[in-house]
């Protein structure tokens, strides 16, 4: 049985073979055409799927370069020290503090110093010199009083 | 591709003509059969492009039966109703392919084609796939969207159909 099986099977399939040789030229040019239609519809497809291909694509270039984008920055906010408010509030205009700072730094240290020599010793009256200005250190306060009037 | 739908095309032809018995309909078949694979399938390795086009190939078969099927009964409907003309008189006999088919294909191609078409839709399928394609069991069951003791069974109903049809004489 299973040897008559297989010839008939070989049969069969010889005959169908046979039977291609058979179809005639406007059904092969029809299956040439389908084949080609097929092949040319994906080629089509490429250059489509290409294009949406590159909206996400664009999309994301522009998500990149809206997170990165450099965005104009404002000169950080300068809070100025205790010292230089004191100085930016002061009733005294600016020139005063840029030209003679140094100096009354130097007399107020110089006070400073002779009134703590004067609270130890005794009282001495001697002339203070002070960048050129000759006196007594009372003498000198009030000139750099004066002066800063 | 090219290659693989080239070397497919004229069995896939006579397989959807066995199918569907009219020979436009079975070119119809065949180019959206080619279409689908190569529009959802052309990046798949060769060896699995056959059980793939087969299974696109048979599904149209029988989506284009299960079409005949409704409008023969629409029809029928018709006709009982305004006792006219059943307009499926009118459509050609699928085996009638005129005398030009049937000077063309030799005797023993008409007794194999008058004997496949006696067999149910499914022998039909699984037999020309497994002895003429030669797709294993496995592959034909996944063509066919059954399982493969499914396959083996109509199979052998094929067969024996076939021997009792066309005796041992034939070719």
């Amino acid at each position: 049985m299973m040897k008559k099986d297989d010839k008939l099977i070989e049969n069969v399939r010889q005959v169908l073979d046979q039977s291609l040789d058979e179809l005639d030229t406007a059904t092969q040019s029809r299956l040439t055409q389908a084949r080609q239609l097929a092949i040319d519809r994906q080629r089509s497809r490429r250059p489509r799927l290409l294009y949406w291909a590159s909206v996400p694509a664009a999309a994301l270039i522009l998500f990149v370069l809206m997170l990165n984008w450099p965005v104009a920055t404002l000169n950080p906010v300068v809070v100025p020290e205790l010292e230089e408010l004191s100085v930016l509030t002061a009733p005294e205009a600016l020139e005063f503090y840029q030209e003679d700072i140094e100096f009354y730094e130097w007399l107020s240290e110089i006070l400073e110093a002779e009134k703590k020599l004067s609270e130890h010793i005794a009282p001495q009256s001697g002339p203070v010199s002070a960048k050129g200005f000759v006196g007594t250190g009372d003498q000198c306060a009030r000139a750099a009083e004066s002066r800063a009037a | 591709m090219d290659a693989f739908l080239k070397s497919v095309e004229k069995q896939a032809y006579r397989i959807a003509l066995i199918g569907t018995g009219q020979p436009e309909d079975a070119l119809d078949l065949v180019q959206e059969s080619m279409i689908k694979l190569v529009a959802k399938y052309a990046d798949k390795p060769e060896g699995e492009l056959k059980a793939l086009f087969y299974r696109i190939l048979h599904n149209q078969i029988k989506d284009f039966q299960r079409k005949r099927t409704v409008r023969s009964r629409w029809f029928s409907w018709l006709s009982d109703d305004e006792s006219e003309e059943d307009p499926l008189q009118k459509i050609a006999d699928p085996s009638e392919q005129g005398p030009e088919h049937r000077l063309k294909v030799d005797g023993a191609f008409a007794e194999l084609e008058d004997a496949l078409k006696e067999l149910s839709f499914r022998q039909q399928q699984v037999f020309l796939l497994r002895s003429w394609e030669e797709l294993s069991v496995t592959e034909t069951s996944q063509v066919m969207g059954c399982s493969e003791g499914s396959v083996k069974t109509h199979y052998s109903r094929a067969l024996s159909k076939l021997r009792e049809k066309l005796g041992d004489h034939w070719p």
